[in-house]
């Protein structure tokens, strides 16, 4: 089975991390990444018991959007963490606690 | 034919709550619409008359986003917004704002570090 992570494009930034574990990559969260996380969570409650108004479901509505944005801020909160980690965006921070470790 | 048929699905998509209801679910949820009202009314009515226009005025200063929420709930102290999911979605919205300023300012700095290199 091909379980291989080559990506088509080379990563332009030193690589940390070929295949960072989810563990690894969820610890590797940085402040941005928590505010990425808690700004679309937010926009989505808002959002969610914006809409919630009209058809009177405030509660049950603003709980989905809750969740529609957890799960949307996680996955790009852990985009932007692996893809540090990978080396594929801008990794000063990885590359300085990797170095310190060694 | 197409054209006009599809105006009037938007149309009627429009001016209604987003649901196309046939003419029984109309009169059942205006039926439903009323019991809940007369429901609110009698609650209203049970915890005693007090003023609660003044409660869902405190609350309407902190977060714009909020306004237009119908506030039915009587509030035991006045100044204090006692409707839960509104207090939740000002918070929400709170939090957004602070996270998004917080977001543009820290990714903003990474920019102009860049910069310097």
């Amino acid at each position: 089975m091909n379980t291989d992570i080559t990506a088509s494009e080379k990563p332009e930034y030193p690589v940390v991390d070929r295949n960072p574990a989810f563990t690894k990559t969820v610890a590797n969260f940085n402040t941005l990444d928590y505010l990425r996380l808690t700004t679309i969570t937010g926009i989505s409650v808002t959002v969610g018991y914006l809409s919630g108004i009209r058809p009177g479901i405030r509660g049950p509505s603003m709980v989905t959007g809750g969740l529609i944005g957890l799960m949307g801020g996680f996955m790009y909160a852990y985009q932007n963490s692996a893809g540090r980690l990978m080396g594929f965006f801008p990794n000063e921070g990885e590359v300085a606690k990797a170095k310190y470790k060694i | 034919m197409a054209a006009r048929n599809a105006f009037r699905y938007v149309s009627r998509r429009l001016s209604s709550s987003g649901k196309v209801l046939s003419e029984e679910e109309k009169a059942a949820e205006n039926v439903y619409i009323k019991k809940m009202e007369k429901e609110k009314l009698e609650k209203l009515a049970r915890k005693g008359p007090k003023p609660e226009d003044q409660a869902a005025a405190g609350a309407g200063g902190a977060g714009s986003v909020a306004d237009g929420a119908a506030s039915a709930q009587a509030s035991s102290t006045p100044g204090v917004s006692n409707d839960k999911y509104r207090n939740y979605g000002v918070l929400a919205g709170l939090v957004t704002a602070v996270g998004a300023f917080g977001w543009y300012s820290l990714s903003k700095d990474k920019k102009a570090e860049e910069v310097q290199d």
